[in-house]
């Protein structure tokens, strides 16, 4: 990885050129993992009316890596807890992986979360009585199964993110960008169909971000399908698709190729002049300490 | 189930809260205690009483002075045994002339020091009686002999065999003087050990000094005062015939019936089993009492634990815990609460029981369904008072929830 980056550095859509160059590109032709028509959200009624959602029309492919931006209150995390199931529509259809989930009772969509979805919170949401290893394992624990057998794949996924040794460590031992990783193995633990992720950088420095987001683009690049809201417009060139919200609906939706990678990432560049330096400089700093 | 992540977190959260689950728990620790205890102790003194009105003697009639009474039945509990009386040794006299009565004691009970040189210990039943005492009431001698009838006037006492060991040692015992209420008596003869602290005789034979009535009149200046009149009659059968003689010599001695009561000793056993009936029901009500206020308690720190982990439950909601999983684990920590402190109730009840047995020379009773109760009492308060607070954590809104520290 280090040595295709090296070539690549200074050219723009860097992460994702790496990515793809070095993985097989993601399928999205499969049947969608997930399908919203004419969904609708609205909170409250008469004057406090608030329609959070209006008429969303969404299908996300099996392994595409969506990045949604929008302004504050333009609906994202709402739509995010809709398709999480922790919140129902007030109208529209909701099918994952084709069945019909919003009409489920409490209990299965709960069966549903434990088993389909991971989270990840902007605001990491580990249980800090519980050491990394159960907080990773917790998902499982609401399952049948011994306790012991799934801390050891609890433990097998801690390898892949590199933080073996770091198990017994209680969440407030970590850093920001160590507890939103240890944050994303929870999410993945029960190999969901759909990887949740409200503004998972949004508490952490630039360069912990990065450390999230290249997280994430190899969960991607593993073949997970994710979900992500994001303000940061740096982020948007790990994405696979870009979706813009306004007032509760969609304004747009955008397939990166490689090419649109680039001239998204090039319109973001002109508006802002000095992030191609910026860049450049970070990944050579981090380069240096690999 | 998620039990044993559950069980875990449970016990992880009791932990981190020590003083206040300690404190909480103590309502449930008292009233398992008091609950344990009675069923610890009252098995034995059932047992006791049981053993006593099998063994004895459908035989036998009790007279004692009913005192203010309607129904007589007070004057038969064992806290009234030493009152004030109406009965006289002319009552004894004339009872004992009735057709088919055997023998007749009466007893006239006596408080005060006993010393054996050095060794005082007050506060000991005496009983004067007469040489029938022990045929009438069946007791056997562990060494020496009553008093005969014509030995009334001799300073002669009997102990029983657990007074006797206190004040002398056992074997040393016969013959010794001994001092009681500050005359001296030598000791003719040793009671062997009933182990009925609750018997007919009002008294626990074990632990009292017998004299003859001659010698118990010295310390009334005259006045006889008979507590009781124990009467044994030839045959169980002729007990009611007995009976209404007895009431009808007592009544012409008397001219008042209200003075005095005559029961049957088997009545007078399940008097006794009512009066344990009253104890127990007592201790069952402030035992009660005592598990609602730590239901309570429970309940209280439950709802706290659930407003502090607001975040926790929007959490495993997140990750696919069903309502009935929160619910079972938040169920679990009060059932842990409460089943813990029924655990140290019921130790504390055998700690108690066993001091307590020792004493009065009671079985303690092992017995499986005593600690079933001893923990299904706990288990129900726990899962009772534990369902409200386990119910709001489950029905969590898991947004609203995830949303606190936002
Ligand atoms: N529980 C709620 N009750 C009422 N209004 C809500 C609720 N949740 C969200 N909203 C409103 O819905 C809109 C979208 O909110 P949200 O999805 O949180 O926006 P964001 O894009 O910032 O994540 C906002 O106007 C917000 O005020
Ligand atoms: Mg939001």
């Amino acid at each position: 990885m280090a040595t295709t980056s090296e070539n690549t550095s200074f050219s723009l859509p860097v992460r994702s050129d790496v990515g793809r160059a070095f993985f097989a590109a993601p399928s999205t032709s499969s049947a969608p993992v997930i399908e919203l028509r004419g969904i609708q959200k609205i909170f409250g009624y008469d004057d406090t009316e608030t329609i959070a959602l209006d008429k969303i029309d969404l299908v996300i492919g099996h392994g595409e890596f969506v990045a949604i931006m929008g302004q504050s209150g333009c609906g994202k995390t709402t739509l995010l807890n809709l398709v999480g199931l922790l919140d129902r529509p007030t109208a529209g259809s909701y099918l994952l992986n084709g069945r019909d989930v919003a009409k489920f009772r409490a209990s299965r969509k709960a069966r549903v979360r434990n088993r389909e979805i991971g989270f990840v919170f902007q605001n990491f949401n580990l249980i800090h009585k519980l050491n990394v290893l159960e907080n990773v394992a917790l998902p499982l624990t609401y399952r049948r199964g011994l306790n012991f057998r799934h801390q050891q794949r609890a433990s097998l996924l801690l390898k892949t993110f590199g933080l073996q040794n770091r198990e017994y460590y209680m969440p407030y031992q970590l850093s920001g960008g160590q507890t939103q990783r240890v944050a994303i193995a929870r999410a993945l633990i029960n190999k969901p169909s759909i990887i949740l992720a409200d503004e998972p950088t949004g508490n952490l420095d630039s360069q912990n971000a990065e450390i999230i987001m290249d997280e994430l683009t190899r969960i991607h690049h593993e073949g997970n399908t994710i979900l992500m809201v994001t303000h940061n417009p740096d982020l948007l060139s790990y994405a696979s698709r870009v979706i813009h919200m306004k007032d509760g609906r969609i304004i747009s939706d955008v397939e990166l190729t490689e090419n649109k990678a680039y001239s998204t990432a090039t319109k973001f560049v002109s508006r802002r002049k000095n992030l191609r330096r910026r860049r450049g400089i970070r990944r050579t700093t981090k380069r240096s300490k690999r | 189930m998620i039990l044993p992540v559950s069980f875990n977190l449970a016990l992880g959260s009791l932990h981190a809260h020590r003083t206040r689950t300690l404190l909480t728990t103590l309502g449930v620790v008292i009233g398992v205690f008091i609950i344990a205890l009675i069923l610890v102790l009252s098995g034995g003194l059932h047992a006791s009483i049981a053993q006593q009105t099998a063994n004895l003697d459908d035989d036998i009639l009790l007279i004692r002075s009913a005192g203010d009474s309607t129904t007589g039945m007070e004057a038969f509990s064992p806290l009234r045994v030493a009152n004030a009386t109406v009965l006289t040794e002319r009552d004894a006299t004339a009872v004992s002339e009735i057709t088919d009565v055997k023998d007749v004691a009466p007893m006239m009970f006596l408080g005060g020091t006993i010393k054996n040189g050095e060794r005082a210990y007050d506060n000991i039943t005496t009983v004067a009686t007469n040489y029938s005492f022990p045929s009438v009431l069946g007791l056997e001698m562990a060494s020496g002999s009553w008093f005969a009838e014509n030995e009334a006037n001799r300073q002669y006492a009997i102990l029983g065999e657990k007074l006797a060991s206190a004040l002398i040692e056992t074997n040393r015992a016969m013959g010794q003087t001994i001092n009681i209420k500050g005359q001296d008596f030598t000791v003719v003869g040793i009671i062997k050990t009933t182990n009925q602290p609750i018997s007919l005789a009002g008294v626990d034979v074990d632990k009292t000094a017998f004299i003859s009535l001659a010698n118990g009149l010295k310390f009334t200046s005259g006045t006889i005062a008979i507590g009781q009149i124990v009467v044994r009659t030839t045959d169980r059968d002729v007990l009611s015939d007995v009976k209404k003689d007895v009431v009808a010599v007592l009544q012409h001695n008397h001219l008042d019936d209200s003075e005095f009561a005559v029961r049957a000793a088997g009545e007078v056993a399940s008097a006794t089993a009512g009066w344990l009936a009253t104890i127990t029901l007592a201790a069952l009500i402030f035992a009660s009492i005592s598990l609602l206020v730590g239901g309570i308690g429970i309940m209280n720190i439950m709802l706290v634990s659930v407003a502090e982990r607001v975040r926790e439950i929007g959490i495993r909601k997140a990750v696919g815990a069903t309502k009935r999983q929160i619910l079972e684990q938040f169920l679990l920590e009060a059932v842990l609460m409460t089943l813990g402190g029924g655990v140290i109730g019921l130790g504390l009840a055998y700690a108690a029981g066993y001091l307590i047995a020792l004493q009065f020379s009671l079985p303690l009773v092992f017995d499986w369904w005593i600690f079933a109760i001893a923990l299904g009492v706990p288990l129900s308060v726990g899962l009772i008072f534990g369902l409200w607070p386990a119910a709001r954590a489950a029905n969590q809104d898991p947004i609203v929830a995830l949303k606190q520290y936002h």
